[in-house]
């Protein structure tokens, strides 16, 4: 098991670097990000200057090196913008960002596990019907314009919750059912199908021929071996819903990672990308790390091993 | 004798898609108090189809009773609703299946899945669980059967596994224990151990045990009695030594002719030509028809009657008086 | 006394051109006829758009701007531009296709390709190939998408670019994961015996049962590019206006979000349509392909 671990480790190590490597050359080799920052009236004098302080004019290996001597000790540089410590920026902002992609998450849990275990208990009843036709839905609906949908609809119109901003439940409430909303469709169509899977395995026709009743067989059984795949997918799609708060937060004005990443991006404020990336990368490799851990502790067969 | 349970003109329907099958065309047997009976046919002769009909196991949507009545003992079964079946599986009947591999729940240790039957159906505390379970164990020969109470069923093998399927089976006294194909899945030394277990369990409790098998190997180890089924039809029932000495139907005699034998080296083993008919296609005559070489025009337009001599029936032409013996 | 030949009348089906058992099992499934009715009115959408579009997507007039939908002709109303909606969305479809068709090219040639290269060649090649793959797959797809946009810039030919780096390593993934499945099947080992060379299975025997899965994937993926495309663009990346694209369509419709419900409305419904038919075709196409294949 430890050696497990520490292979896992070493492979979330190996990802994030990866990552900081790749955006790094993608960045330099895009252009001259000091050309885009500074006044369009900026004399050349200036402009070389500048590059100067900010080491662009060095070769590229070079100031890989020293990006990434630097990267290791937590330095990303500071905000061509504001001046601030990269990295300190993104951090601040991550509490927002893991708030929304909790809170959604729990939303997504609690709606679609029990959806799709009664609808998988219920095949071809109405209630299954209505469920997939619904997820079909949810499955294909753009996220941003749900957002959309549900400002107009719950602020415009009815005026009862806050179309952006942060600071109370109230504010969370749109963006993260926004952000739940894919999420809990993929949730409970899987629950679902991998509910009518076990339910259809040996081991249920042997509960079942030992007198268990069906709401056992559901609820103990076929529940506990379907939550297996359901953790795996879960921890798969919380860096789809990382990914996806980007957009949300954009929508809901809401002051998280996602949100101060697009903003840099369209600002060309690199160091702040960089460590914006970083920071995603990282979470983004943690999770499924944690997720691995996880899917080995609740199945039996790795646990032993 | 008593009887412990009957199956009467039993007809199943299947409806998939809009297309009807039949693979139970009027099944007729019984089970004695305290014998092995072996249901013997190849795949797809309705063996388990039946069996599942007798446990109340058949999906409900897709399959039908059409016809026939299954008793346990006096009391008629075939119509009670899932919650009064529920008393009975594991209590009065149990099963035992084919795969020992994946018939186990993996994600729970031997323990708890061999304490559901007693918490439902003997509302038994949780100490006094513990116990039977692990005397249940020791019975079917486990060793260190406190220990592997706790473990999980990838950390058993196969034959260990099935050991368990039949405590699990028999934890509750059931009077019948149907067994489907109980030792296919394991190698020749397990499967001949496997047996032996069942016989000494037969002697033990006076309990009936339904041997569903093709291996007719296994049947003449283990039954008393055997029924022969071929598509959806039981085509001959008689006891083990007449079944072996004087096969009458010509499926059986095809069957018995193409056992290897350890007496005799054959050049080459005996097999029946073609293939069974599909259970979607509507027969006038015997199923068997087209497969046997004794077959007549009758065979092929009207359904044989059953000929029955003692304990012997068959379902045949040629054993009536206008039929002809080869 | 003995008859030795009996005919016993067998039905055996008839023979069905593999045209017929498309529509045959189309018919069959509800969900896969509306994916199927949609598909075939974008292509035609796409196609014909310009015959079809009653007013200039792009011509603006002040004097007609933000009128409510069913107004002075305009069907789903107009613009902050007083350009009308229903033409831009016409036209929008165009881009759409055009984007979610040319990306699964793209990205499914060049993940097929490595897929196939990883799970057959195997050794030192896989590990590299399936490292890349790793370590992409460790980033959320929408936003390497975002950023790889935003450093190579907007239009037309970058999101598609940026859309298909982002893309590749699901088929990538996806691939070699079947070809290591079909290298393990008996037929391959028994050609394999019989001394056909490795290109020679390759060709024979792998290909022909990729054609499968690279459907389905195919088809599935277009939504999601389809999806991704317009989130960029509403984001501001991406396809940039005047285009119409259905995305920045809707970011520029935001601003308006307090008067003109309409302009938030329509582009998004005319996505959701999309990806709904696409989405259910691609299922029912699993479906019926791939029995076997669960979620």
């Amino acid at each position: 098991m430890l050696d497990f671990v520490i292979k896992r480790l070493a492979q979330v190590v190996i990802v994030v670097f990866l990552a900081l490597t790749v955006v790094f050359f993608l960045i330099r080799l895009s252009g001259d990000p000091v050309a885009l920052f500074l006044p369009p009236d900026t004399s050349r004098e200036q402009i070389e200057e500048y590059r100067e302080v900010l080491g662009f004019n060095r070769p590229l290996y070079e100031q890989y090196g020293e990006f990434m001597g630097n990267a290791v000790k937590g330095d990303f540089g500071t905000s061509l913008k504001t001046n601030e410590d990269a990295l300190t920026m993104v951090l601040e902002r991550l509490p927002a960002t893991v708030q929304l992609a909790i809170a959604s998450l729990i939303i997504a849990l609690v709606v679609a596990i029990p959806v799709g275990v009664l609808a998988a208990y219920k095949k071809n009843s109405v209630f299954d019907k209505f469920a997939v036709g619904v997820t079909i839905v949810g499955q294909a609906m753009p996220s941003f314009w749900l957002g959309l949908l549900l400002i107009y609809f719950f602020a415009v119109q009815m005026n009862w919750l806050p179309s952006g901003g942060s600071g109370s439940p109230i504010h969370l409430l749109l963006p993260s059912l926004t952000l739940a909303t894919y999420s809990i469709a993929r949730f409970t169509r899987f629950t679902r199908s991998t509910m009518l899977d076990v339910l259809r395995m040996d081991y249920i026709r042997t509960a079942k021929a030992s007198g268990a009743t069906t709401f056992s067989l559901v609820s103990k059984y076929a529940l506990k071996n379907s939550l297996i795949p359901i953790i795996t997918l879960v921890a798969l799609d919380l860096g789809t819903l990382l990914g996806g708060a980007v957009v949300v937060e954009m929508i809901f004005a809401w002051p998280g990672i996602g949100r101060l990443l697009m903003q840099s991006l369209l600002n060309r404020d690199f160091p702040i990308v960089m460590a914006g990336v970083f920071i995603i990368a990282f979470i983004y490799a943690m999770i499924n790390f944690i997720a691995d851990i996880v899917y080995a502790y609740v199945n039996p067969q790795i646990r032993v091993k | 004798m008593e009887t412990v349970l009957t199956v009467k003109d039993l007809n199943i329907q299947f409806t998939k898609d809009g297309e009807v099958t039949k693979p139970i065309r009027g099944v007729t047997f019984h089970v004695n108090k305290s014998e092995i009976l072996g249901i013997v046919g190849e795949s797809g002769c309705g063996k388990s189809v039946t069996t599942k009909a007798v446990m109340g196991l058949l999906p409900k949507k897709s399959s039908q009773i059409t016809q026939g009545e299954i008793l346990l003992g006096e009391q008629r079964i075939d119509q009670l609703s899932d919650k009064e079946m529920q008393h009975i599986r594991g209590n009065t009947i149990s099963m035992i299946f084919q795969e020992p591999m994946t018939s186990l729940n993996p994600v729970f240790t031997i323990g708890q899945q061999l304490s559901e039957p007693l918490k439902r159906h003997q509302k038994m505390p949780k100490k006094e669980r513990r116990t039977t379970i692990i005397n249940a164990l020791r019975s079917v020969g486990i060793p260190r059967a406190d220990e592997i109470i706790d473990e999980y069923p990838h950390q058993l093998s196969g034959g260990m596994r099935q050991r368990v399927m039949i405590t699990l089976a028999l934890l509750c006294n059931p009077d019948i224990l149907i067994a489907d194909e109980p030792t296919t899945a394991l190698d020749v030394t397990i499967q001949a151990q496997i047996l032996r277990l069942l016989k000494a369990l037969r002697q033990e409790r006076e309990m009936s045990i339904v041997m569903i098998t093709h291996d007719l190997g296994v049947v003449a180890e283990l039954c008393d009695r055997v029924i022969v089924m071929y598509a959806g039809n039981v085509v001959e029932e008689a006891l083990i030594n007449d079944l072996f000495d004087e096969p009458l139907h010509p499926y059986t005699q095809g069957l018995i002719r193409s056992l290897p034998n350890n007496n005799e080296r054959k050049s080459r083993l005996y097999s029946i030509e073609g293939n069974v008919p599909k259970v979607t296609e509507q027969m006038l005559g015997c199923a068997f028809a087209n497969r046997c070489e004794f077959a007549t025009e009758k065979c092929v337009n009207s359904a044989p009657p059953t000929v029955v001599n003692g304990n012997h029936k068959v379902r045949c032409w040629l054993l009536t008086e206008d039929g002809v013996m080869a | 006394m003995v008859q030795k030949t009996i005919e016993i009348p067998v039905e055996t089906s008839k023979k069905e051109t593999k045209f017929q058992y498309f529509f045959r099992s189309l018919f069959k499934s509800w969900t896969g006829i509306v994916g199927f009715v949609i598909i075939l009115l974008l292509i035609a959408i796409s196609l014909f758009g310009e015959i079809m579009v009653p007013y200039d997507p792009l011509a603006a007039d002040f004097t007609k701007k933000l009128l409510p939908p069913m107004t002075e002709g305009h069907v789903l109303g107009t613009d902050q531009l007083g350009r009308d909606v229903l033409s831009r969305i016409i036209v929008g479809a165009r881009i759409s296709v055009v984007i979610g068709v040319i990306t699964v090219l793209l990205a499914g040639t060049v993940g097929t390709v490595v897929g196939i290269i990883s799970g057959y060649f195997r050794g030192w090649v896989d590990v590299v190939l399936m490292r890349i793959v790793d370590v992409q797959l460790s980033f959320p797809f929408i936003l390497l998408v975002l950023v790889i946009n935003a450093i190579m810039g907007t239009g037309l030919k970058n999101i598609i670019i940026s859309l298909a780096i982002g893309g590749w390593v699901v088929f990538a993934r996806v691939i070699r994961g079947e070809v290591l499945a079909l290298r393990e099947k008996e037929f391959v080992a028994a050609s394999i015996a019989t001394g056909v060379t490795k290109f020679g299975v390759l060709f024979k025997h792998i290909l022909p049962n990729l054609i499968t899965p690279i459907t389905v994937l195919a088809s599935l993926q277009i939504a999601t590019y389809i999806i991704a495309e317009a989130s960029v663009s509403f984001l501001g990346f991406g396809v940039q206006p005047p285009t119409p694209a259905w995305g920045n369509m809707l970011s520029e419709g935001k601003d308006y979000i307090l008067s003109s419900w309409w302009l938030i409305t329509f582009p998004g419904l005319a996505i959701l349509v999309t990806t709904l038919g696409v989405n259910l075709f691609g299922d029912w196409l699993r479906d019926t392909l791939d029995p076997e294949s669960t979620e």
